[in-house]
């Protein structure tokens, strides 16, 4: 199993961040943010899907606010009704699950990438040379690779880029976000939009900021495609006077940007 | 709930993420591998937890540990084998800082601070220890007190053991050059650019210095003025530092196999495979050559022919060097294991791993 994922996945990531570092002025920064553009168009097709997915469960709201009214007292009914209501629609309630979990792997596979590329000891130099394609003598030729990228080490944690990736994160999944009525989507809704922003924060405090820079670079696309599909959608009630109720907020659509 | 169980498989993913970002998959794991020093019948070895251990060399029992077992250890782990000179051990550690120990207790002398992680060997010459750190640069310090006399800035790490041959001090960088400096004054005499780094110590035998480098090239170049005599292509990266004998060129490389190069030439004599990356520089010892392999394996072959007396495999892969003292070699494994085998005929002697006892 490990030597398929490292075949498919460690190996290729590794030496196409060596080989994007060697033809972009040998900015490991660079390299990265290619890196990134490259895996979201290579991703494109599914998170265009998502934010469809996103758009669509949005403007679905007015009719679940109202089968929640109609079946106040009846959670169970509810539940059904709003269940044929996704269906009659053809969205699945899990349409978001894909893209998600096609950029798991993706994620994994550049921590292990970052980890090792940048080698600051022994043991991961050790690592690198087991994965680095040799028979391109111009990778072998690019270890060390330099590190530092706006006056960051990309291979040593930086609170700031971990603190970019959390706002980012948090951005782009209140523009996703589906305003509900049920108080306990909502919560759950509410709590997940912190959730993955703060354990985002954790894990890259003290983790190799060039991941982090993915991140930046990757939620920044992901805001600018979801902007494109269905406008700032529930970002813009963040900053919309608190005497709007939220889960009454008009939903967003591709017309809300910013006017000319 | 369909969507509560969406939400479910994300937070459980994400924690998995976590899991893995945190190193519990073992991906972020480096441990150290620690070096072996024979000095008459003692054995000293460094360790990932920081302590140094000297041990002996007949039996492995202990004869002292420093920090003592007692105390805490708070030194950064070991990778660098220790150097000795006049009853004192000096050792640089991961925690930036070279050590120097009474040889007989383990008691410390002195510290010397670098501004990074010491990977290199430390190496004493007339009264002076020279030690190279990852924050670039090559420091010459009094042997008795740990003052610095000279610092050489290169251009990257250096994590190689400096040599000093004739007064000139020799040693490579991760910045793809090979340096030969006045050992006293710390001025440079003459550089050599390679297309790849410098992670292994050169080796000089008489006017010449032999080297190898992250571009998967054997080189010879003139001790004097570092023109290039001969160079020879292996298949990967040479960590490994060459050993000469008899006028020939012995070399391991990541690439599993060892060379025998003619030392004048750099004609092939023969290649062998190894079984595993050869990144320990192999030990010579009465016409056999002692091979540590990345898959654990220790073999003993002839120097002439590369044929197979025998060979050891211990439990961890084998990335220090093996000392051959006596009629006896010790390696060590990952972990900190250390073996003690009959160098005619591999056959174990005892085994240690000195944070277990």
């Amino acid at each position: 199993m490990s030597e398929i994922w490292n075949l498919v996945i460690f190996q290729p990531f590794i030496n196409a961040l060596l080989f994007l570092y060697s033809v972009l002025g040998r900015s490991f920064g660079l390299s990265i943010i290619v890196f990134t553009i490259l895996v979201r168009l290579l991703t494109l097709p599914v998170t265009q899907q998502q934010a469809r997915w996103s758009k669509a469960t949005q403007e679905l709201q007015p009719k679940i606010q109202e089968l929640q009214k109609k079946y106040k007292n009846e959670p169970e009914k509810f539940t059904r009704e709003q269940s044929r209501l996704y269906k009659e629609a053809g969205i699945s309630q899990f349409g978001c699950l894909v893209p998600f979990l096609i950029q798991f792997p993706v994620w994994i596979g550049l921590y292990q990438s970052i980890s090792n590329v940048l080698p600051t000891n022994p043991h991961q130099l050790l690592n690198l040379a087991r994965h680095i394609y040799v028979r391109f003598p111009v990778l072998s030729s690019l270890v060390p690779m330099d590190p530092i990228f706006l006056g960051l080490n990309l291979g040593r944690p930086a609170p700031v880029l971990a603190i970019l990736t959390a706002v980012t994160m948090w951005a782009q999944q209140k523009m996703m976000a589906t305003p509900s009525a049920d108080p306990q989507q909502k919560a759950m809704s509410q709590s997940m939009e912190l959730t993955m922003p703060l354990m985002f924060l954790w894990i890259l405090w003290n983790t190799a900021s060039g991941l982090g820079l993915y991140f930046v670079v990757t939620n920044l696309l992901g805001m600018i495609q979801q902007y494109q599909v269905g406008g700032w959608g529930g970002l813009a009630t963040v900053f919309q006077r608190p005497s709007i109720p939220a889960g009454t907020a008009r939903p967003k659509g591709k017309g809300d940007g910013p006017k000319k | 709930m369909k969507s509560l169980g969406a939400k479910t498989v994300v937070l459980v993913a994400l924690l998995a993420l976590t899991a893995v970002f945190s190193g519990c998959a073992g991906t972020a794991a480096s441990p150290a591998w620690s070096s072996l020093l024979v000095s008459g019948d003692i054995l000293y070895m460094g360790s990932e937890s920081g302590r140094v251990y000297a041990m002996y060399a007949a039996s492995g029992a202990e004869v002292w540990q420093s920090p003592p077992a007692a105390e805490k250890p708070t030194r950064g782990a070991l990778y660098a084998a220790a150097a000795i000179e006049d009853g004192t051990l000096y050792i640089g550690s991961m925690d930036n800082k070279l050590y120097a120990l009474d040889a007989n207790t383990g008691a410390q002398r002195w510290v010397f601070s670098s501004d990074d992680h010491i990977y290199a060997d430390a190496v004493v010459a007339d009264g002076t220890v020279y030690v190279a750190s990852s924050d670039h640069k090559v420091y010459a310090l009094d042997a008795a007190n740990g003052l610095k006399k000279w610092q050489f800035a290169t251009g990257n790490w250096v994590w190689a053991r400096p040599v000093v041959v004739g007064g000139t001090l020799y040693v490579g960088s991760f910045d793809h050059v090979l340096y030969a400096i006045d050992a006293k004054t710390g001025a440079k005499q003459w550089e050599f650019g390679a297309d790849g780094a410098f992670a292994g110590s050169p080796t000089v035998h008489g006017d010449t210095v032999y080297c190898g480098a992250l571009d998967s090239k054997v080189r010879a170049l003139d001790a004097k003025s570092g023109r290039l005599l001969w160079e020879f292509p292996v298949e990967h990266w040479v960590w490994a530092s060459p050993v000469v004998a008899n006028g020939v060129v012995y070399v391991g490389s990541l690439d599993k196999r060892v060379y025998a190069l003619d030392a004048a030439t750099g004609q092939q004599v023969w290649a062998q495979d190894a079984g595993g990356m050869v990144r320990a520089t192999p030990a010579y010892a009465d016409g056999v050559l002692y091979i540590a392999t990345e898959s654990g394996f220790l073999r003993a072959w002839n120097a002439a022919d590369a044929q197979e007396r025998w060979s050891f495999k211990a439990s961890q892969p084998i990335l220090t060097s093996p000392v051959v003292s006596g009629d006896t070699v010790y390696i060590s494994a990952l972990g900190d294991t250390v073996y003690a085998l009959d160098a005619q005929s591999g056959v174990q002697r005892w085994t240690v791993t000195p944070a277990k006892r």
